[in-house]
């Protein structure tokens, strides 16, 4: 799994045009430099899944956002995002599936997958 | 164009406004969200107002369904070996789930109420736990049609699943 810089992690994904998903797990930490210069060589379709977890970081949905044109899942699985207003603006002509977890007791409990 | 959406991650929004969203076909959500697997049996107050807000808000000609989501965990004593799979539960355990899934079939009639929709049943499972908890939500909608409890749905809860492989994070949350 990549790591990065949000400009790292936006370049490597600007690698792959015909990405259709996408799963951003976390945050990006702290200690990577951001190197704003960084842009992505391609746009990636991004006309699939995107999944998103713990993610506090809306500055990096935002570029993303930005740098790619706009995104356009179909289907978007949000919990505990911080941005979450962005992604669901940016999608609002290519929604059709809304995964959502208001007030989910569990938290982050891991299950049988391990 | 400022973002209709503006709150954290931590506070759940109230007015969670969807009218723009005119291609959303589906809203799913988990089922120990709606009704906590806590004992008290009765729904998350918030929830229940984040979705009668949010289904009211909906303008999309297409959308149609809603479906509540099952995990492994919504199973009491559910395990498994490499050969098989299990289900232990004592007297007490069968009676909880029982009333659970009572009490989430009576916020379905509320949220229904808002906005009607086709009610799916998910179960969000590694794929060896599909026939298992198919069989188990079949058996929760089996209870309540025969109590007669679903005649104001136009057509009958469709139980489905989205199988995982084991290494699959699925969506995320657990």
């Amino acid at each position: 799994m990549p790591k990065g810089s949000y400009r790292q992690i936006l370049f490597f994904v600007g690698m792959f045009q015909y990405l259709e998903d996408l799963r951003l797990l976390s945050c990006v930490p702290d200690h990577f430099e951001s190197d704003p210069t960084l842009v992505p060589l391609l746009t990636p379709l991004f006309g699939g899944r995107l999944r998103v977890m713990r993610f506090t970081r809306a500055s990096l949905l935002k570029d993303m956002v930005d740098l790619f044109e706009g995104i356009r899942f179909h289907y978007m699985d949000l919990f505990n995002v911080n941005g979450m207003g962005l992604l669901m603006d940016a999608c609002a002509e290519t929604l059709e599936t809304l995964r959502v977890y208001p007030t989910d007791p569990r938290g982050e409990q891991l299950s049988l997958k391990g | 164009m400022p973002s209709q959406f503006n709150f954290t991650a931590e506070l759940f929004p109230r007015d969670f406004d969807l009218s723009r969203h005119r291609a959303l076909r589906r809203l799913e959500v988990l089922a120990t969200c709606i009704v906590p697997r806590d004992g008290s049996l009765t729904s998350n107050p918030a929830t229940l107002s984040f979705l009668r807000s949010t289904l009211s808000s909906i303008t999309s000609h297409v959308f149609t369904e809603v479906a509540i989501v099952y995990r492994e965990e919504d199973f009491s004593g559910l395990g498994f070996t490499y050969s098989r799979i299990y289900r232990e539960m004592t007297s007490a355990q069968s009676a909880a789930e029982i009333s659970w899934h009572r009490s989430l079939f009576i916020a379905f009639r509320e949220m229904y109420a808002m906005r009607g929709f086709r009610l799916l049943l998910c179960a969000d499972v590694w794929g060896r736990l599909r026939e298992y908890t198919v069989e188990v939500l079949e058996s929760a909608v089996a209870v309540e049609k025969a109590a007669g409890r679903l005649d104001y749905l136009p057509l009958e809860p469709l139980v489905i699943c989205s199988p995982r492989g084991f290494n699959d994070l699925g969506s995320f949350a657990y």
